[in-house]
């Protein structure tokens, strides 16, 4: 029998709220954990002060969230390291707790006052936090929460760049290559915000890290995944034809081993990466002042390389542009062909 | 969650494909064996390279949402992994397939009222939960219906589903034009107003006419007038005698104009209409019943480590009745998931008068838009298949 005027009211205030959510996330330790019985009523706890959280957070569907409440809980929740707690023990949660979770992850983040993000600033404080959360996409069960998080974090400049630079960025070239694929696509998708949202940063990252960077990345290229192939050179053109790269693109396509990546793939046996190669080897053969090596590449190369781009075609309103960059780039082989410096 | 908790590994070599029970223009669906538990479940094979849209996002977007969905009414991913060029998705087999397959197989008039209850109580189940979720089905329609011989029914094809959570914001209303004329709501119609999960509740209130009568309203007019006819033309209705007042009624609160003055699939739920909803095993036995049987029984595994388990089966002799249902289905969903300018919508829709007597018997060919299946349909595409009809 149950007396709904003993049961303790719900958590009304921000306060309230967070301090119920601590308190029964800090419940979940090894011994109630280790316990059934016990690990059910403290999982129930947890579900039902997140279940407030996200009804103060973002209403109920009929009572818009108060604005005023929101700022509060944001700044109770990073004051009192809740927000470690969240990551911490996300694995631990159950199905629908950790669906309400990430739903609040990132409205909390987004939460300004006095022009400062404080659950943001406290992760600048707690940079593991980012560590703990790429960690997890080694675990099928959370990979996809934790990705959902990731991508809000590295919105924000800090804390993309402590990414880029922190050991377990190349973690990322292992897990876009996993044989699950909801899992590997979304570690691609972070992948990519990581390498293109904030052009200066990543500008900056690969000019530190070029070799490194290039070296792994040339594995992604030449993977036998063909969604790995496809995505990774997709994502090559975007970042590497970006304004704030141009120094690295120049660099790019100097070299000869990555214009061999880039016939290769001009050679695979799909047609969409048949195509995104054009759009990068191009500019290899379009660069003014190609080097020797790329030249007599080329020049050596040459028939079996307009025969490849003769039968390249897109279909659709690209058709005339790409035709026409088409031309352009066999007339500039056959020319590099016939120079005589080549041939001694 | 029973169910979900079935781990499916990541391995094709686990799966042994048998016949083909549905295809589209990039996704082939086959039968399937799990060999290592000899379970029976449905694997769709999407060819990516197909997917020219540039980048593999929207299908990242649909598995992701297909794995994060958990309830009894909606056919969840139970894992997916990449075969060469094709993603594999693995999925709980239905036996019957879509409602609309079972009605143009036994009832091409429209199913019983009975039937139809029970059918509409389980999909606005899943729409309740989808919801909640911060989903928008965005394509609800009995092809997208799906039955098994025990009568459960599940919601399917996240093809075109949106998240209103992707950006994290309360973002409530999607500016993106998505979904099928025919079921298609007139606030989605008009792009620019944005639309909420109450579009999925207008097509709801389709499905049920879908359902009653064999078709949905307006199916014998081409598309483009079909948007026309759902703006301008009062809503349809469900008429018949045969029908109970509670169902008319019910029907008609999902097919009002105004978004905000349609019910939430909650409130929906509490309808009398649904009230009278029977189990499976009273209200579908006799169509369960007519359908039987709808494939062969499962035989026990001779040769488990036959190399063509990891091969795609040639395509099966399939009967040609079955084929041409197939065509059909293709049909209805060859006009789904429309993704295209609403301004060179309007442009054209402004030369067109509408005269609604002249043309009354103007039927579309089926064949310009059997290859639109995916959302890949330019808008040169579209403007082609007006231009035929209008």
């Amino acid at each position: 029998m149950s007396f709904p005027f003993f049961k303790p009211s719900r958590p009304k205030t921000p306060q309230e709220v967070t301090k119920a959510i601590k308190d029964s996330l800090m419940a979940l330790d090894i011994k109630t954990i280790s316990e059934v019985k016990s690990l059910e009523k403290a999982m129930e706890e947890v579900e039902k002060n997140f279940g407030a959280m996200r009804c103060m957070l973002s209403g109920d569907g009929e009572i818009e969230p108060n604005v005023d409440q929101v700022l509060q809980l944001a700044l109770e929740i990073s004051k009192e390291d809740v927000v470690s707690l969240l990551v911490h023990k996300l694995p631990d949660l159950g199905w629908e707790a950790r669906k309400d979770l990430v739903h609040c992850w990132s409205i909390l983040l987004k939460q300004q006052i006095d022009s400062k993000y404080c659950c943001v600033e406290y992760i600048e404080n707690h940079m593991e936090l980012l560590d703990f959360l790429v960690a997890c996409y080694d675990n099928k069960e959370i990979a996809l929460h934790c990705g959902n998080m990731l991508r809000e974090c590295i919105k924000f400049p800090s804390l993309a760049q402590y990414m880029l630079n922190s050991g377990s960025f190349v973690l990322f070239f292992k897990f876009v290559e996993l044989p699950t694929f909801d899992v590997a696509s979304d570690a691609f998708s972070t992948f990519k915000d990581l390498l293109t949202k904030h052009g200066t940063l990543v500008s900056e990252y690969l000019t530190a890290h070029y070799d490194e960077f290039f070296d792994m990345y040339e594995k992604l290229l030449t993977s036998s995944n063909y969604v790995t192939r496809r995505q990774s050179l997709k994502l090559l053109s975007d970042f590497l034809l970006e304004p704030p790269n141009s120094n690295i693109m120049k660099r790019y396509i100097l070299e000869v081993r990555f214009l061999k990546i880039m016939m290769t793939l001009l050679k695979d046996s799909s047609k969409n990466i048949q195509i995104s190669a054009f759009h990068i080897f191009k500019v290899f053969v379009a660069n003014p002042n190609k080097p020797r090596e790329i030249k007599i590449i080329l020049a050596k190369n040459h028939e079996k390389l307009v025969d490849l781009l003769r039968n390249l075609s897109v279909r659709g309103s690209e058709d005339e542009e790409f035709e026409e960059e088409k031309e352009l780039i066999i007339k500039e082989i056959e020319l590099v062909s016939r120079l005589q410096i080549l041939k001694c | 969650m029973g169910e979900s908790q079935r781990i499916y590994s990541a391995n094709p070599a686990d799966y042994k494909l048998l016949e083909e029970v549905g295809n589209g223009a990039s996704a082939t669906v086959y039968r399937a064996i799990f060999l290592p538990r000899n379970d029976v479940v449905a694997v769709k094979c999407l060819d990516l390279d197909r997917c020219n849209n540039g980048n593999l996002e929207s299908v990242r977007r649909e598995t992701q949402t297909m794995a994060w969905v958990d309830h009894p009414n909606l056919v969840r991913a139970y894992c997916s992994f990449v075969v060469g060029r094709n993603l594999w998705v693995v999925m709980p087999f239905m036996s019957v397939g879509s409602c609309f397959h079972a009605m143009k197989k036994a009832h091409p008039d429209g199913l019983e009222e009975m039937e139809i209850c029970f059918v509409l109580k389980e999909t606005l189940r899943a729409l309740d939960y989808l919801h909640r979720q911060g989903h928008i089905h965005r394509d609800v329609k009995a092809g997208n219906i799906l039955l098994d011989n025990i009568g459960s029914v599940k919601l399917s094809d996240f093809g075109v589903s949106a998240c209103m959570f992707d950006s994290g914001d309360r973002q409530r209303c999607r500016n993106t034009f998505t979904g099928t004329p025919c079921w298609m709501a007139p606030e989605v119609m008009q792009a620019e107003t944005g639309y909420d999960s109450k579009a999925d509740i207008w097509s709801f209130g389709i499905t049920a006419l879908e359902l009653a009568h064999g078709h949905p309203p307006l199916s014998q007019y081409p598309p483009l007038k079909v948007l026309l006819m759902t703006l301008q033309n009062e809503p349809p209705r469900l008429g018949d005698k045969k029908f109970s007042k509670s169902f008319k009624e019910m029907v008609a609160m999902c097919l009002v104009k105004d978004p905000k003055k349609r019910p939430t699939a909650e409130k929906l739920l509490k309808h009398s209409f649904f009230k009278n909803a029977k189990p499976p095993e009273l209200s579908l036995k006799k169509l369960l019943a007519e359908l039987q049987p709808p494939l062969n029984p499962v035989k026990p595994l001779q040769v488990q480590d036959d190399e063509s388990a990891q091969q795609l089966p040639a395509k099966t002799a399939s009967l040609p009745a079955e084929q041409e249902e197939i065509s059909t289905s293709m049909y209805q969903k060859g006009i789904s998931a429309w993704n295209f300018d609403i301004e060179a919508l309007k442009a054209q829709a402004s030369t067109i008068v509408l005269d609604s007597d002249a043309d009354d018997d103007e039927t579309m060919e089926s064949s310009p838009v059997d290859n639109c299946r995916d959302g890949f349909t330019t808008v040169e595409q579209f403007k082609q298949v007006l231009q035929m009809n209008c």
